[in-house]
Parts: structure tokens; sequence; C-alpha cells
């Protein structure tokens, strides 16, 4: 060995080398899943029609026919960009949620969103037939009903949950999971009291689907999430400090109440629009930033952006599989997220303890 | 000069009345040590000191101004608090867990300088080599240094004339004897550079060799302050601490130093109690 890859095995930190890469390399995975994204579909279209198309586009020539045109614009992107944004918005707030409660383990459902979400779709959904509403009523009222029910949810998590004027992470934690019991029982009541056609809806709701968007559904739920995308850089420095401890924070000048609430509300209103128009998808806040932190380290300067690349390539990259495993059919991306996020988790869990470091 | 000071504050904390009429003070330059046995209000005091415990009488001053007046922004680069226990579970790298302590100033002061600090901050704590490592993996030990660290790099100045505070709460609770020593030296280096020191300690010797004040607490009063010589006499010590002890004299230097006599006292008095049963 020489004694310039000694020095160089001195000097170069591998972690650093690994935290310069990450955002690049989630990059690149994140374009390549758009791209895959837009080009797989029920029409044959190769990548080349495809680079012509949004080239076409961004040019603005309008030389493309127009039934490519329409294909890759008006069916594949909105839903490529609802599956990238709700992909993100759920990856950042499951890594903000767990800087808040100092626990890797904490996920978006955890404030009671998608439970509150939940009951009022479910309940929009049965109720709503049963007063013969019209399917397009329904159509616009259930991201409506679901996106305030996760809201309201939340806000009655936070309500109970303070205390003295003081709001303990662990109280929020026990009223969330109290509020999502209710929610369950909602919903499970709604189950029961529901026709074949209702119950067929209900549980296509619940397992999670980008399909049916465009660009009418989806623009409303989109601006709600990008407020917490666009909010990152304004919170990666005080999660760093939230991490250090609640008092420690509190010290360095940062109002830790104030920032809770702040941060709760964000993830709320951001989980709520994308669980009013894909449904529940469970895993992808969970499992992104807990296997991202693993790579890059609990750095929220860096956390925050690669959880926000890395959820939605991940999406992506499912609806893909999801579309293309047995067309016609699409397999639910709720069902597919979970089956390969639970047992990858499971090991990943598995190869940490053995390592000695608990995430 | 502006210094911080607690008066007359009462502090309860559920049923139980933690503080009684305390009061206290630190100007720049002095290294204030607070002494007292287990529950006799020490870290409350500290935390009224740095604005984190709200008091129900009397008030927390910086110079004229109150401290509950104070934004926590800017009450965050007067002051910085070493809390007793630790409680980052995160793996972040040594270097950045220090470089959190100079988060208050991220905009008011150049990167270049903020980095100096973080620098100083480590070779002051000795863990410039622990730097690069992972603090979840380090020994309770070397984690305290980092975190006495983090609150060194918050009170650094590029120019000493600011009036700022370091509270410690029992800095050196995880430290071996060398290690303690060397926190406390350091403590009044920085006092000596303009920062008003507060540290609760509980070696009196630590605290007679250091310390420039005293302030002594006994279930929730402070029953005594002043300089270290005239405060910790044995008769005060039996009081608080309920324990008997001597006052020796260094053969080297003639400081005295404190020498618990091994008779313990508590133990003494539960015989008498079964005597006159």
């Amino acid at each position: 060995m020489s004694i310039l890859t000694l020095r160089a095995r001195q000097y170069v930190d591998l972690s650093e080398v690994v935290r310069a890469l990450a955002l690049p390399g989630l990059g690149l995975l994140l374009v390549a899943a758009i791209l895959t994204g837009l080009i797989s579909g029920a029409a044959d279209m190769a990548t080349w029609d495809v680079v012509s198309v949004l080239w076409d586009v961004v040019s603005g020539r309008g030389d493309v026919d127009a039934i490519s045109r329409a294909i890759i614009m008006e069916i594949r992107m909105p839903r490529v960009l609802l599956g990238g944004m709700v992909g993100a918005t759920l990856a950042v707030s499951g890594a903000v949620l767990q800087a808040l409660f100092r626990n890797p383990l904490a996920e978006p459902s955890i404030i009671g969103v998608s439970a509150g979400a939940g009951a009022a779709a479910v309940t929009t959904i049965v109720l709503g037939t049963a007063f013969g509403a019209m399917g397009a009523i329904i159509l616009y009222a259930l991201p409506v009903a679901a996106f305030a029910g996760g809201f309201v949810a939340t806000l009655i998590v936070v309500a109970i949950a303070r205390v003295n004027g003081q709001t303990p992470m662990t109280t929020i934690l026990l009223s969330g999971i109290a509020v999502a019991a209710l929610g369950g029982a909602i919903m499970g009541l709604m189950m029961f009291i529901s026709n074949d056609e209702q119950l067929r809806s209900i549980t296509f709701w619940m397992l999670g689907s980008l399909g049916g968007a465009t660009w009418t559904t989806i623009l409303p739920a989109i601006t709600i999430m990008s407020v917490i995308l666009f909010a990152m850089p304004m919170l990666m420095h005080k999660l760093n400090l939230m991490l250090l401890g609640e008092r420690e924070a509190a010290s360095l000048g940062l109002n830790v109440d104030r920032f809770k609430y702040l941060c709760v509300a964000l993830v709320a209103a951001g989980v709520g629009a994308a669980v009013a128009v894909s449904g529940t998808i469970g895993f992808v806040g969970i499992v992104v930033p807990h296997l991202l932190r693993m790579v890059v380290g609990p750095d929220h300067r860096i956390l925050l952006p690669a959880s926000a690349l890395g959820g939605a390539a991940l999406l992506l990259w499912a609806d893909v599989v999801a579309r293309t495993l047995a067309p016609p059919a699409e397999l639910p991306i709720g069902v597919l997220t979970a089956l390969l996020g639970a047992p990858f988790f499971l090991w990943l869990l598995r190869r940490a303890s053995r390592e000695g470091t608990s995430w | 000069m502006v210094s911080l000071a607690v008066r007359g504050v009462d502090v309860v904390l559920g049923s139980r009345q933690v503080l009684t009429g305390a009061s206290m003070e630190v100007s720049p330059g002095e290294l204030v040590a607070v002494l007292g046995p287990n529950g006799a209000g020490k870290s409350t005091l500290l935390n009224v000191l740095s604005g984190e415990q709200k008091v129900l009488t009397g008030d927390v001053r910086i110079g004229d101004e109150k401290l509950h007046h104070l934004s926590s922004a800017s009450l965050a680069c007067k002051r910085a608090l070493m809390p007793q226990k630790a409680s980052l579970s995160f793996p972040f790298k040594v270097k950045d867990v220090v470089a959190m302590g100079r988060d208050p100033f991220r905009a008011s002061v150049e990167v270049s300088s903020n980095r100096l600090a973080v620098d100083w901050a480590l070779q002051e704590t000795d863990i410039g080599h622990l730097a690069r490592r992972v603090y979840t993996q380090l020994s309770g030990g070397e984690q305290q240094r980092v975190q006495l660290a983090r609150v060194l790099a918050q009170v650094w100045r590029e120019a000493d004339e600011d009036a700022r505070f370091l509270l410690l709460d029992e800095p050196t609770s995880s430290l071996d004897l060398a290690h303690q020593h060397s926190v406390l030296h350091l403590a009044s280096r920085l006092a000596e550079r303009g920062v008003g020191v507060v540290a609760v300690v509980h070696d009196l010797n630590l605290a007679a060799l250091y310390a420039t004040q005293v302030v002594v607490l006994s279930k929730g009063n402070v029953v005594a302050t002043g300089a270290p010589e005239a405060v910790l006499q044995p008769s005060l010590i039996a009081d608080v601490f309920d324990l008997s002890v001597h006052r020796v004299e260094d053969p080297d230097s003639g400081r005295k130093l404190i020498v618990p006599t091994g008779n313990h006292r508590r133990s003494a008095s539960v015989i008498d109690i079964r005597r006159a049963l």
C-alpha cells in the first residue's frame, strides 16, 4: 500500500463522500422514475416519443401529434406529478414528525391525520351515496371531506394534548392513538352499514391509488402539499435543535411550542391533502426518512431534501410496478408500498441491531 | 456592569415549593458555584436563571431587563445552559453537535467566525480528536464534554466586551478526576474573559478551589452566599449536608481543604431517636 492511499484513507471521510453524493444520486433516481412513469402505460410509447413531447411542450412549438401529446400531458403527467408530490410530502412529513418526537419510528399517521381523513372519506362515500348524491359530487366532495377530516382530527389531538400551556410530545402521541382508534371505529361503523358497491369504493380508497389523477383534481392538493416542501429550508436547522432535546432547543433560542404547532399544522395539511387525493399509502412516511438517515445521517439539512427526493422516487417506481405487473389491471399502490416496505423495514431493523446501532 | 440576578423568587412545581424567596447574582468575571444536597433546588435555580422556569413571585433580570421580556432568540445570544442530562440519541457527528451551539448566531455572524468558535470549543474541552466521531458511540464522560463544548461555542465572542452567561448543571458528574478539574479550570478562565459562570457542583473542594463565589441552597432556601473560604465552614456544612467535616490545610498551597470525618451525623441521629424511644 502506498503512502498516498494511506493518506487518503486518513483524510477522506467516507460518510462525507456519501453525504455529498446522496442528493445528486437521489435526484437522478427521481428523474429516471419520472421518465419511466411517463413511458410506461397502456399505450406504447418509446423513450424518444416522451422526450420529444416534453421538448415540444417546453419549446412551445406544437409539432408532435395531438394524441401522443394528450397521453403524455393529460393522462400520465398529472399522475406522475401527483405521485411525486405525495411521495415527497409523506416522506418529509415522516422526517419532521420523527424529529419532533425524537423517535425514528414516528410516522405521519401518529398525529391522527390519516384516521381523521379516512373516517371523513368513508363517511362521505357511505352517507353521500345513501342520500342519493351523484358520482360527480362524491368525486369532488371526497377530497375536501378527507382533507377537512384530517385537519380537524389533528386539531383535536393537539388540543387534548395541551397541559398547563405546554404540549408534551408524549401526550400528543397518546391522544393521537385515541383519536386514531375513534377514526377507526367510525370507519368500521360506516363499512358495517355500507352496501356492496359502497364497500368496493371504500376498499379502493383505503388501499390507495394514483389513478384518476387529472389536472383539475390534483391542482388544489398539489398546492397544499407544496407548502411543506417549500418550508423545508426554514425547518431544517430547527429540527436539528429539536433532536438535541426540547430544553436544549429552547435555550438555543427556539420557541419550542410554537415550532411544534407549526410543524404539526404543516404535516396535517400536507398529509391531509395527500390522503385526500390518493387514499392511504402506508410505509413511505416511515421507511424513507429512516432508510435515508442510515445513509446520510440525522442532519436535516440533508435529510429533508433527501427524503423529498427519495419519497418521490420511491412512490413513482412503486406506481410503475403497480401499473406494469399485471396489465391492464393495476395493483393498489398502498398495498404495494406496504408489501415491499414492511419486509425491507424489518430487514433494516435486524441489520441495524446486529451492528449495534439502534437506527 | 450587566449582571444576571434573581431576586426573591418562589417556584412551585406541582404541590411542592421548590424555591422560597431565593436570591442570587452573577456578574461577568465571576464563577459562582451552586452547592447543596440533592433536592435542594439547585437545578431549579439554574432554570430560573436561564429563563426556562417561570417564577411565581420575584424577578429575574439581565442588567435592567426582565428575562421574560426578552425573546428566546435574543436570550440565546446572552446565555447558554447545559442541562444535567442530555437527551440526544441521534447519531450526529461531534462537530455538528458543537456547531448547533452557534445556531443563535447563524444569521448574524459570519460562517468563518462560527467555525472558529466551534474549533475553539473543541480544543478547550479536549475533544478535538473526537470531532468526526459519532456522538451516540462516545462514552458518557465524552458526551458530557461534547455538550460542554456546545455551550462554550454558544458563549464564544470575537471580542470579549459583551456580557454573557454560562449556566452549567453538574458539568462534572460523569467526568474523571482530571477532567473535572480541567472543566472547572476552563470555567474560571472563561470568567476571566468576561463570562459570568454559574455551575452546580457537588464536590465542595472543587468549588473552593475554582469558584469566586458560592451559593448554598438547603430545602429551597439560599442559606449562604459569599466567598468560598468564608462560607464553607464546618458548622454550615454540618447543618446543610448533615455531614461532619474537618477543614485541613493543604501543606503545599496553604489552602483549606474539606475532609469528611466519616462520622456520619444522620446515622448518629437515628441512634439518638432509637434511644429516645
